[in-house]
């Protein structure tokens, strides 16, 4: 390998290279080791024919049928989840975020314009009525209190604990335990 | 001797009749090529266990994509081009899990080892291959391989890379003067 100007295009498969290694024995040499690495690459490792390829195959045949059905699972669990987010997403809204309005002093005398009058109050957020959220919660705590009882001969007491967010109620359940006062 | 079968039947017959939704025709297909299959994959990741697995991701998409094959170039070339990406991916997540250290590296020979086809066959050829394999850059690698195991043009070779054909002749080129060279200091060891 004394050649570095030829080595690349005779490893190139150059054709023009071919003149050069009639001349050129060190490229001839590189030629032929070329050809034989080529060879070797061509030939199966003895690895190849020891594997279980019944069984790989049948791995594949498996894997492929349940791929093949991965999109429609997935197809399902999208449509579930739309149809989720879309009963649910309403109940989730928080009610818009009251307006502080700023009591503006009267103008001046000898001001041309009068400012607009505005409230100088802030209105207080009120608990919706028949609030779906909070109908939600109370079957559930139902349910979960009449589930709880089937299963634990203990009494189960539920309180409900109210938040600042007329949507968002704290349920805490808890085991009397023999305890009436607990 | 071959165990199969299948090459007593062409295979754009076996590929045609695969395409078509015949399940035993594409059984034999694959008979016929998951030997090269996993040679590629062995020496793309260095051991049976990831070369395996490889395979079984290659048939899983040839199952699920064997219509999309060109029936004039034949399932080879895109088998191959699979199969490479498949060793990627196991690659990646062998990398990603750090559990087991890079295949390539894990190839060992003895410093005394000869000249592959002069001194050695079989199994010794192979290992003595497979560090040399080891020793070159990924891509020029696996378009080494691609080009000689599964006999992709240099455009089919670059397509499945995502490169020029500039680029992966020159890859080609590069990665067969370091193989070679490798064996030769090899020689250079025991004359």
């Amino acid at each position: 390998m004394n050649c570095p100007e030829w080595e690349e295009r005779v490893a190139g498969g150059d054709p023009e290279a071919a003149e050069h290694l009639r001349d050129c024995p060190s490229c001839a040499a590189l030629a032929d080791g070329l050809a034989r690495d080529a060879r070797l690459l061509q030939t199966l490792p003895p690895e190849a024919f020891a594997v279980d390829y019944a069984a790989i195959r049948a791995a594949a045949r498996k894997g492929a049928v349940q791929r093949s059905r991965r999109p429609k699972v997935l197809a399902v669990l999208a449509v579930a989840a739309a149809v989720l987010l879309t009963v649910k997403l309403p109940l989730h809204r928080q009610p818009p975020a009251p307006v502080a309005k700023v009591a503006v002093p009267p103008p001046a005398v000898g001001v041309a314009r009068a400012a607009p009058a505005v409230s100088s109050t802030v209105p207080k957020v009120q608990p919706r009525r028949g609030n779906p959220r909070a109908d939600l919660d109370r079957r559930f705590a139902d349910f979960l209190r009449t589930h709880y009882e089937l299963q634990h001969p203990a009494p189960l007491r539920a309180r409900e604990i109210a938040t600042g967010n007329p949507n968002v109620t704290i349920l805490l359940l808890q085991e009397s335990k023999g305890d009436a006062n607990e | 001797m071959h165990p199969h079968t299948a090459h007593e039947i062409p295979e754009a017959d076996l590929l045609r009749r695969a395409q078509s939704g015949n399940r035993e025709a594409l059984e034999q297909l694959i008979m016929l090529h998951e030997h090269r299959i996993f040679a590629l994959a062995l020496r793309m990741t260095g051991n049976v266990a990831d070369a395996q697995d490889a395979v079984q991701e290659t048939l899983i998409r040839l199952h699920l994509g064997v219509r999309k094959i060109d029936a004039v170039r034949g399932a080879g070339p895109w088998l191959g081009a699979v199969a490479v990406n498949a060793c990627h991916d196991i690659g990646r997540r062998r990398q990603r899990s750090r559990l087991i250290p890079i295949p390539a590296a894990a190839v060992e020979i003895p410093d005394s080892m000869p000249d592959p086809e002069r001194r050695l066959s079989g199994r010794e050829s192979e290992e003595c291959l497979r560090a040399g394999l080891a020793t070159l850059p990924e891509k020029e690698r696996t378009a080494l391989l691609l080009r000689e195991m599964q006999g992709l043009t240099t455009a089919e070779v670059a397509r499945a890379l995502g490169s020029s054909e500039v680029t992966v002749r020159s890859q080609i080129s590069s990665a067969r003067l370091k193989l070679r060279r490798f064996f030769h200091r090899r020689e250079e060891v025991i004359p």
